[in-house]
């Protein structure tokens, strides 16, 4: 049984990931949601998942945090969408829009005194 | 033209698709099509936006969990092919589309209106429902601005739209009852049952009827319809037989206000379908039945007892007119006192078993007045049913669509 912590902590990084930051459109939903599953599952485990791809392995020594930050979660679901099938491609405007996304983050962040 | 009409699909078959063929052979005839989309709103997901869900963390708050793999569910909709999507339940107000026409009567209200009863019940944690609670306003909030019109069942639910989302110009939209208003009032006996057709879900509060039942021993009372909470009904009635003084002092905690038969061992449970009775026959539980026992029971009955907290609408409450029946509802009633307003057909009490129990026993004394009161439902039937209901979301649906279907 989780503790209420954690279970807080899902609850509101769930919430996050529903305000748009999840696929929008998948057409193969099966084959795509769990490959970038995969991904995701790294970023989210506390410790003992295997790590299978070249993103989540930089990810996941370089962050190494439950419940990432919104940087990070950014970063690895532009890196995952970079991955999907070729039969994904027509994904290539919400890959940009994401993409712009971390951009504006990572500008943000290196604001002085953010 | 075609119309896709949302349903988050909780297993049940109902209303929604009556309205859905009725609007199938109205908007018919100017040759649009209408059709039913359906998405999976009860299943539970093993993962969630990637995140795994074992069960212990899901059983913190179900309610929220669903929510959101229903919204996600509702997302991989490929609803390109519709010219409207009208929404109905939350979440599917959410649909990603540039014509939604939201048929709402309820939000996800949990999240909002019930958040504190929700917790007061003991259904999740504080801080764990504070959390959900903020997260589900987030993610409607990102979206509700996108609806193009929104019709709504009551002055209950427009304000709860305005309250939380800041929705104001709402357009009514106050769906008839399935049931034609019957030729005269006919035979009333002021003995009958006094009747509850609703499901015993929380906040139904049903059990302030079989109590009631308890506390007014010249009475006859009859619940019908299924539920969750029947069980516990049945479990509080069982208690209160065994011990009559009980029942008084039983307040809204013991009572309504939480979690019901998940609060006994699973052995010590009843059963949550079937007939029963008690009280020496004067209280008839008999579950869910067809709508041909339900109207048989309308028709028995000197009065319909309808004491749900806010609720959105109130079909029961027109079915009772429609039977020539007069009603007694709550003052926290939300839908169901608005839809008796200026009736001269309704008892409002506040929201006790005692002030039920008085009303009760009031009009059964009172034979004259019941009579006068069952001539009023029949003329507030009569006005509702001469009532064209469907006319405002046909028109909300034209115009979403451009006119495009003249």
């Amino acid at each position: 049984m989780a503790d209420e912590q954690l279970v807080v902590q899902v609850i509101t990084e769930v919430g996050r990931r529903a305000r748009g930051q999840h696929l929008q459109g998948i057409s193969h939903p099966l084959q795509a949601e769990a490959r970038f599953g995969d991904d995701l599952d790294v970023l989210t485990s506390r410790a003992d998942i295997a790590v299978r791809t070249r993103p989540a392995q930089a990810l996941a020594a370089g962050l190494g945090t439950v419940l990432d930050d919104q940087r990070a979660f950014n970063h690895a679901l532009v890196d995952a969408l970079h991955q999907l099938d070729h039969r994904a491609h027509w994904q290539a405007a919400r890959i940009a829009e994401l993409e712009a996304e971390v951009d504006d983050l990572r500008a943000r962040l290196e604001q002085p005194g953010s | 033209m075609r119309v896709a009409f949302l349903k988050p699909d909780h297993g049940g078959v109902g209303g929604f698709e009556r309205l859905v063929e009725r609007c199938r052979a109205r908007l018919g005839e100017r040759g649009v099509a209408v059709e039913q989309v359906a998405f999976d709103a009860r299943t539970r997901a093993r993962r969630l936006h990637g995140i795994p869900l074992d069960d212990g963390t899901r059983d913190w708050h179900d309610e929220y969990f669903l929510y959101l793999t229903a919204l996600e569910r509702l997302d991989r909709l490929d609803l390109s092919g519709f010219d409207v999507v009208v929404a109905s339940q939350p979440p599917s107000y959410l649909a990603r589309h540039p014509s939604v026409v939201a048929l709402t009567y309820h939000q996800a209200r949990v999240f909002y209106d019930l958040a504190d009863e929700f917790v007061a019940a003991g259904f999740a944690r504080p801080r764990v429902h504070e959390a959900a609670v903020a997260q589900v306003r987030a993610v409607d909030g990102d979206r509700v601005g996108d609806v193009r019109t929104w019709l709504t069942g009551s002055e209950e639910v427009a304000a709860r739209l305005a309250r939380y989302w800041g929705i104001d110009g709402t357009t009514p939209f106050r769906a008839s009852p399935e049931v034609l208003p019957v030729p005269e009032v006919g035979e009333l006996d002021p003995a009958g049952p006094a009747l509850c057709v609703s499901r015993h879900e929380w906040p139904k509060r049903t059990e302030l009827v079989a109590q009631a039942a308890v506390l007014d021993p010249g009475g006859r009372y009859e619940l019908l319809g299924g539920g969750s909470r029947l069980p516990w009904v049945r479990h509080l009635v069982e208690r209160w037989a065994a011990d009559p003084d009980a029942a008084p002092a039983h307040d809204p905690e013991g009572t309504w206000r939480n979690r019901g038969a998940w609060q006994l061992p699973e052995g010590e449970r009843p059963a949550g379908t079937g007939p029963s009775e008690h009280l020496g026959g004067r209280l008839r539980i008999h579950g869910e039945v067809d709508d041909a026992a339900r109207d048989d029971a309308y028709r028995r009955a000197a009065v319909v007892v309808a004491p749900a907290l806010r609720e959105d609408y109130g079909l029961t409450v027109l079915e009772a007119f429609a039977h020539a029946r007069p009603v007694i509802v709550c003052d926290d009633g939300g839908g169901l006192v608005e839809l008796v307003a200026d009736t001269g057909a309704a008892v409002v009490v506040e929201p006790t078993a005692q002030a039920i129990a008085a009303a009760v026993a009031e009009l059964r004394d009172d034979p004259a007045r019941l009579q006068a009161m069952a001539i009023d439902a029949l003329e507030a039937a009569r006005r509702q049913a001469a009532t064209d209901d469907l006319a405002p979301l046909v028109d909300a649906i034209r115009e979403a669509a451009g006119g495009a279907d003249g």
